[in-house]
């Protein structure tokens, strides 16, 4: 769906976007991650043929940016992070306006409005004049003319700032379900916490280049080389730290008090066994849990790498 | 899609007519306009006065479409440009054409309906004011109402083109503290020559020359006046697709320059045999047409050259791309490209249409010296400026005017090389430093000459002319020889030697930044080097 190869990206004399290449395929929710300044709106302005790549590829749904903008263009939904609107129109007639523009039937016009409308919650608001909207309504009006032509292909420009938790939680939904129906979305957010939540993959860029990207959880083998073991034990520890010392997958560990974080290569099959041999051998496991750092640790670690 | 198509389901005019005739907005200003309408109808007819009545109507119209239309298309446009509104309507499927049509007929639209009111009642009153022919006097309203009309289109799309292209949007307060100035000079000046202008157009059928052939004048209007809305059309229409564009491309900016040569051309094919028969005596009124044309379309091509120039972001930007698909830099016919190449081509054309317009004005129609009297009939110099054949004429004309039109096209040339080098040279500075530049060598001369020529020397004349012409705008007309002036050789040297001295300089220095700007770039392509490593050029 999205297809990005080589892109450069120069303003003037300072290169924003250096040789980025990304994936992000049908169904997938990619969260592009970066530090400000590190080029992930400049990537989404160009992708979006509102900044002239110096070069590179862009395909959208297949159709490359540089030679059939237009088309490309149709099959993409666009929220900016501060979104722009007009404030004398009706929230219908603003919805109307771009789904005029996107060439919906002129009869199918007000059933999609009202479903988009519907989707974002702000049936009640139809007739309400834009400029009376609160910030966070706004946004919900800017997601829902983002939807409104039935894109492909979706481009959130931190879609989550200014919404309230319910926004945020029907947001998520949204996006978790319009993944679902196979669509390509491409986020990008300074809330990691949030972006963990529905990101299938994440891309990380610092100073203009792409650090990593791919699916969470190869990130995560890549940049931690495995997931943690967080392991409460009550009683003596020496015999637990003996065994865990043992086990071949097993790393350096952290002690506070009796919960211990010990780095682990292993798969769950393996992490079984290794707390089935605890509990043979009599170490009193209070809780035992295997888990993978967030995408806040993992961003962490990666722009603290690339920084050094 | 259709044209109907493209006006009656226009997105951006079916959002304009929402906003724009919301009752609480719209209909306090059309009960103004129609009780304006009323008073001006019924007062002209009570008194008899049709004419005064349809011009205040048309005054009315004029106010309501030029000042008001304009600044809803600024207040519109630069409003969505501002916000970043356009950028939605970039990203849409939707042809730039289409979006550009929707703010041209959409951001004015109430002002239309407000001008369209006062049509009935300006018509009503057309029919009474040729007493002997109704049809005669709704003709010439009708013709009128077409040329405001296709004006307002103009200045339309001019402000259009402006909102596009200006750094802030909706202008700056300077600009709109001179916009109100420009508008009150020309509204009054305009306002009178209207009043008189549109009763003689009342009483006699004007003509407009177009290649010797005389056609009414308002299908010459609408020919002109679509010409340039065409060409503004198609910048607002390039820069309505991209920010980032040029507003034209080079191989429309060529075109722009052939149409307005071809245009100058048929406008003065013959000249002289169209206008009125005068007194023989220099400088004749064609002398003055041809060199008011000379500094036209120098002046134009200097725009387009400018409109075309590359600054040196955009340029080390080409050129990696030409470096990465394995060329050597960007043609010269893409943005990126250096101006070099278009700008001998505008020179040329320049060249060209002057010295055409020269050849073809044709000689002017003398009244007899004899005729005139014992005075004009004792002037040898009006008697051989009567006595001229037409080749004779054609060839002082040639040897008058070829020093001006020299000086005009290298002016043109060191104008565009120099634009090139400082933009080439630093993108920030480089319109503060051409600036500048122009500042030191076109206006600098006349102050200093003023100065000289306060002095009481018996040779301060000659010294402050020779140093007023070394400044090419009063240069290309001094060196003319139009008027006697003395020490016309010292003029004639000056005025042209700064000019090739400059375009020599200039060409020189661009060469060097160039050579230095692509060494940089392709040293780097060869070696990655520092990640993010920046060119800077140096000057030579």
């Amino acid at each position: 769906m999205i297809r990005v190869r080589d892109l450069r990206v120069d303003y003037d004399q300072i290169c924003a976007v250096r040789d980025l290449s990304l994936d992000v395929g049908a169904g997938e929710v990619c969260g592009l991650i970066g530090p400000n300044g590190a080029g992930k709106t400049t990537t989404m302005r160009a992708m979006l043929g509102l900044i002239e790549p110096t070069y590179g590829t862009i395909e959208l749904d297949g159709v490359d940016m540089r030679e059939r903008p237009r088309d490309a263009c149709r099959a993409v939904g666009f929220m900016p992070d501060f979104p722009p609107m007009y404030d004398d129109l009706m929230c219908w007639e603003f919805l109307d306006l771009f789904a005029a523009s996107y060439f919906v039937p002129r009869g199918d016009r007000p059933e999609v409005i009202a479903r988009a409308l519907e989707l974002v919650g702000l049936t009640e608001k139809r007739k309400a004049m834009v400029a009376e909207l609160s910030r966070g309504m706004r946004q919900r009006l800017m997601l829902a003319k983002t939807l409104i032509p039935d894109p492909k292909v979706l481009m959130l420009d931190e879609p989550a700032s200014g919404l309230d938790p319910q926004g945020r939680i029907d947001l998520k939904n949204v996006v978790k379900r319009l993944a679902a129906v196979g669509k390509a979305v491409l986020i990008s957010s300074h809330i990691l916490s949030e972006m963990s939540e529905f990101c299938t993959s994440v891309a990380i860029m610092e100073r203009g280049r792409m650090v990593i990207s791919g699916t969470i959880a190869e990130i995560h083998d890549r940049v931690i080389g495995g997931t943690v073991l967080v392991i409460e034990v009550l009683g003596a520890t020496s015999e637990f730290e003996a065994i865990v010392a043992a086990d071949g997958h097993t790393g350096p560990f952290e002690r506070e008090g009796s919960v211990f974080s010990i780095r682990y290569r292993g798969e769950a099959e393996e992490a079984s066994e290794l707390l089935a041999t605890l509990v043979r051998s009599g170490v009193r496991v209070a809780s035992f849990a295997r888990k993978r750092e967030g995408l806040e640790e993992l961003f962490l670690k990666v722009g603290a790498r690339e920084l050094s | 899609m259709g044209v109907a198509e493209l006006i009656l389901d226009n997105p951006i005019l079916i959002k304009h007519i929402r906003s724009r005739f919301r009752p609480g907005h719209a209909l306090p200003w059309f009960v103004i306009v129609f009780v304006l309408c009323v008073c001006t109808a019924w007062a002209g007819h009570a008194y008899d006065d049709h004419y005064s009545a349809i011009l205040v109507l048309l005054g009315l119209q004029v106010l309501a479409l030029t000042l008001g239309g304009a600044h809803q298309i600024t207040a519109s446009l630069g409003g969505a440009r501002e916000t970043g509104l356009l950028d939605f309507h970039r990203v849409s499927p939707l042809p730039p054409a289409v979006v550009a049509l929707g703010f041209f007929l959409g951001a004015p639209i109430r002002e239309y309906a407000l001008a369209a009111l006062t049509v009935p009642f300006a018509a009503f009153c057309a029919c009474f004011v040729d007493l002997f022919s109704l049809e005669k006097g709704v003709l010439w309203y009708a013709q009128l109402e077409a040329a405001v009309l296709v004006t307002t289109l103009l200045v339309h799309a001019s402000f259009m083109l402006g909102c596009l292209t200006r750094k802030k949007p909706r202008g700056s307060i300077l600009g709109t503290l001179i916009a109100i100035g420009v508008l009150l000079y020309f509204g009054t000046v305009g306002s009178v020559g209207f009043y008189f202008g549109a009763r003689w157009l009342l009483e006699n059928p004007l003509s407009m020359n177009l290649f010797g052939a005389m056609v009414p004048w308002l299908p010459w209007l609408i020919l002109y006046e679509a010409c340039a809305i065409g060409f503004v059309g198609l910048a607002v229409t390039r820069k309505m697709g991209a920010e980032r564009a040029h507003a034209f491309t080079k191989p429309q900016a060529l075109a722009c320059m052939g149409t307005l040569s071809v245009l100058a051309i048929a406008g003065l094919w013959k000249i002289g045999r169209v206008l009125p028969v005068v007194p023989p005596y220099r400088p004749t009124m064609v002398d003055f047409i041809i060199l008011a044309t000379i500094y036209g379309v120098s002046f134009a091509a200097m725009i387009l050259a400018k409109l075309i120039t590359p600054d040196v972001g955009e340029y080390i930007k080409g050129m990696r791309r030409a470096t990465h698909e394995g060329r050597r830099r960007p043609s010269s016919w893409s943005d990126a490209g250096s101006n070099r190449l278009v700008l001998f081509l505008l020179c040329a054309l320049v060249l060209i249409t002057t010295t055409a317009v020269v050849s073809v004005a044709g000689k002017q129609r003398f009244e007899d010296p004899a005729r005139l009297g014992n005075w004009w009939a004792s002037q040898p110099e009006a008697i051989d400026l009567m006595n001229l054949s037409e080749d004779a004429w054609r060839a002082s004309r040639q040897e008058m005017f070829s020093r001006p039109i020299a000086a005009s096209v290298l002016t043109v040339a060191y104008f565009g090389l120099a634009s090139q080098f400082f933009m080439f040279r630093s993108r920030r500075f480089g319109l503060v430093m051409l600036g500048l530049f122009l500042f030191a060598v076109w206006l600098v001369p006349i102050l200093v000459g003023a100065i000289v020529a306060m002095g009481n020397t018996p040779t301060a004349e000659s010294r402050a002319l020779a140093i007023i012409s070394l400044s090419p705008l009063p240069g290309v007309a001094l060196c003319s020889g139009l008027d006697t002036v003395p020490g016309a050789d010292t003029i004639r040297l000056a005025a042209v030697a700064p000019p090739i001295t400059f375009a020599f300089i200039f060409n020189y220095l661009l060469v060097i930044i160039q050579r230095k700007l692509d060494r940089q770039l392709r040293d780097q392509a060869k070696a990655p080097g520092p990640e993010f490593a920046t060119v800077r050029p140096e000057l030579v």
